[in-house]
C-alpha cells in the first residue's frame, strides 16, 4: 500500500468510528424512549437559551462552574506548590510532615464533601470552593515534589560552584526545572477538579454545571439536559487544559527545542 | 542540596512521629477543649469507639461496616476489573496497530473528558438503579488511565527489538504478543494502579446512585443524621482500604516485572 492511499484509510476509519459512535447513541435512544437522542440534545440546547432554567441562561451556569473551579485551582496551586516545595526543599519539614499528607491523601475527594458540607453548610458556596481545592490540591503538591526532588544533580552543582546561595538555587534552578512536572500535576489536579465541581454541585446548588445535570435527573428524565451538560463540561475542561499548555509552553520556552 | 543531613534511625522515626503526634494531638485537643462543636468533629478516640461500635451497631444507615465494606469493595472490583479486562487490550491494540489506533481514538477521546458522575443520570435511564449502574460509573472512571498508559507503553516499544524480531521472521501476530506486550508491561501496571486508584475515588460517586448499603452510602448517611463520627470513620475506612489496596497492586507488580527496578 502507497503512503497516500493508508493516509485515507487511517482518516477514514476516524470519521467511520465518529459516525459509529452518533449511530449507536441514535439506536439506543430509539430503543429507549427515556434517552435522548443528539438530536434532540442539540434541540435541548437551543431550547435552553429561550427558556433559562431558574431564571439564568446556560452561559450562566457555565461561568458559575468555571468561577467555582478557577477560583478553587488558583488557591489550590499557591498552596500546592508551596507545600511541594516545602517538602522538597526542608527535609525536616518532609520527615514531619509527610506522614500527615500520607494518611490524608488516599482519601478520595468526594469522600470529603459528607464533612465538608457539616462543617461549612451546604448553602454557601465555601464547601464547594474546599471540596473542589481538595480535589486539585493533592495532584500538585504530589508533582511540585516529585518535580523538585528529581532536579538533575548536575544543575545543582553547577549553580553550587557559581557561588548560588539557597534561595537562588530554588529560584533559578530547581523551580524553572520542575515546572513541566508542576504543570502536570495541575492538569491531572483540574481533572479530579471538574468532577468535584460536578458533584458539589449535583449535591446543592442554584446554578452550575453540575447543577443542570442533576436536574436532568428531577421527576421525568430529561437525559437531553445532561448529555448537554456533558458536552459543556468537556468543552470547558479542554479550554482549560488548552490555555495550561499555552501558558507551560510560554514559561518553558526551553521544552520546544526536542519537538520537531 | 536538598538531602537530608545524617540523622539516626531513631532520630528519623521520631520526626516522623511527631508530625502524626502533633496532628492527631491537636484534633483529639480542639474537640475535647470544645473549641468546633461535637456536631461538626469528633475526636479521633470517639471515631474509634464508634467503629468498635459500628462492628455490630446497624445504627442510623441500616448495615455494620463490615457489610457496607464488603458491598463497596465488590462493587469496585467488578468495574475496576471490567475496566482492566477492556481497557488494557485496547490500549495495547491501539497503540500497536496503526488501524486500530485511527479508528479507537476518536471515540475514546469522545468519551475521555466525561466526569464519570454526569453518566449517572445516563445510567439511570439506561440500566436502572441496581449494582450495574454503580458497577458502570466506577468502570469508565477505571478506564480511561488503563487505555492511555497500554497505549502508551506498547508505543514505546524499542524499535530496534522490533527490527530483529523482524529480521528473525516473526509475524505481526509474534511482533505483538513477545516484543510489544512484554516491554509495555511496566507501564500497564502503572495503569492498572492508578485505575484502581480512580475506582476506588469514584466509589462515593457510584454510591449516590439510589444505593442503601456501602462506605459512600454510610457517609451520606452520616452527614443526613448530623454524626460526624460516622463520616469520619467512613472517610477512614475509605482511605485504608484504596492504600492497603494500592500497597498489594505495588508488591503484584514487583513479583510479575523483577526485572523493572535493574537499571
Amino acid at each position: 500500500m502507497n503512503k497516500l492511499k493508508k493516509e485515507v484509510l487511517y482518516y477514514g476509519l476516524s470519521v467511520l468510528a465518529v459516525i459509529l459512535v452518533l449511530a449507536g447513541w441514535w439506536a439506543a435512544a430509539a430503543a429507549n424512549e427515556n434517552l435522548a437522542s443528539p438530536a434532540d440534545t442539540v434541540e435541548r440546547f437551543f431550547r435552553l437559551m429561550e427558556n433559562p432554567i431558574m431564571g439564568k441562561p446556560v452561559y450562566v451556569h457555565v461561568m458559575a462552574s468555571v468561577r467555582r473551579i478557577l477560583v478553587a485551582f488558583i488557591a489550590a496551586s499557591i498552596v500546592g506548590v508551596g507545600l511541594g516545595v516545602c517538602f522538597g526543599i526542608f527535609p525536616t519539614f518532609r520527615r514531619m510532615f509527610w506522614p500527615v499528607f500520607a494518611i490524608l491523601r488516599p482519601v478520595p475527594p468526594l469522600a470529603w464533601i459528607p464533612i465538608v458540607i457539616l462543617w461549612f453548610g451546604v448553602v454557601e458556596d465555601t464547601s464547594k470552593y474546599i471540596i473542589i481545592f481538595i480535589g486539585i490540591v493533592m495532584a500538585i503538591v504530589i508533582n511540585t515534589y516529585a518535580g523538585i526532588s528529581e532536579t538533575d544533580p548536575l544543575y545543582l552543582n553547577a549553580g553550587k560552584a557559581l557561588g548560588a546561595n539557597k534561595w537562588q538555587t530554588l529560584v533559578h534552578i530547581t523551580l524553572p526545572n520542575s515546572i513541566p512536572a508542576i504543570f502536570a500535576g495541575m492538569k491531572t489536579g483540574l481533572s479530579t477538579g471538574w468532577m468535584s465541581v460536578v458533584a458539589a454541585e449535583m449535591i446543592a446548588a442554584k446554578e452550575g454545571i453540575g447543577f443542570l445535570i442533576n436536574m436532568s435527573m428531577k421527576t421525568t428524565p430529561d437525559t437531553a439536559l445532561d448529555f448537554v451538560g456533558i458536552v459543556l463540561v468537556a468543552l470547558c475542561s479542554s479550554v482549560v487544559s488548552l490555555i495550561l499548555t499555552v501558558i507551560e509552553r510560554k514559561l518553558c520556552p526551553w521544552l520546544r527545542l526536542d519537538v520537531k | 542540596m536538598y538531602n537530608e543531613k545524617k540523622r539516626s534511625a531513631w532520630a528519623k522515626l521520631a520526626l516522623n512521629l511527631s508530625g502524626l503526634v502533633m496532628f492527631f494531638g491537636v484534633w483529639e485537643l480542639i474537640v475535647d477543649i470544645g473549641l468546633i462543636s461535637e456536631k461538626k468533629l469528633v475526636a479521633p478516640s470517639a471515631v474509634f469507639m464508634t467503629f468498635l461500635d459500628k462492628l455490630t451497631n446497624v445504627v442510623p444507615d441500616g448495615n455494620t461496616i463490615i457489610a457496607h465494606t464488603l458491598t463497596s469493595l465488590q462493587l469496585v472490583l467488578i468495574g475496576f476489573l471490567l475496566s482492566c479486562l477492556i481497557g488494557v487490550p485496547l490500549g495495547l491494540l491501539m497503540g500497536f496497530f496503526k488501524p486500530a489506533e485511527h479508528f479507537f481514538t476518536p471515540i475514546f477521546e469522545i468519551v475521555r473528558p466525561i466526569p464519570p458522575l454526569a453518566w449517572i443520570p445516563i445510567v439511570i435511564v439506561a440500566l436502572g438503579i441496581g449494582i450495574e449502574a454503580e458497577a458502570f460509573i466506577i468502570f469508565v472512571a477505571a478506564f480511561v488511565p488503563c487505555v492511555i498508559n497500554s497505549y502508551t507503553g506498547i508505543q514505546a516499544t524499542n524499535k530496534t527489538l522490533l527490527d530483529v524480531a523482524r529480521t528473525a521472521g516473526a509475524t505481526n501476530a509474534q511482533l505483538f504478543f513477545k516484543v510489544g506486550i512484554p516491554s509495555a508491561l511496566p507501564m500497564v501496571f502503572t495503569g492498572i494502579k492508578v485505575s484502581f486508584g480512580s475506582a476506588w475515588a469514584t466509589l462515593v460517586a457510584a454510591e449516590m446512585i439510589a444505593s442503601t448499603v456501602g462506605l459512600g452510602f454510610m457517609i451520606q448517611q452520616g452527614r443526613n443524621a448530623v454524626r460526624p463520627d460516622i463520616v469520619i470513620l467512613g472517610m477512614s475506612v475509605i482511605g485504608l482500604i484504596g492504600a492497603a489496596l494500592t500497597g498489594l497492586l505495588s508488591i503484584l507488580e514487583k513479583k510479575a516485572l523483577p526485572w523493572r527496578d535493574l537499571k
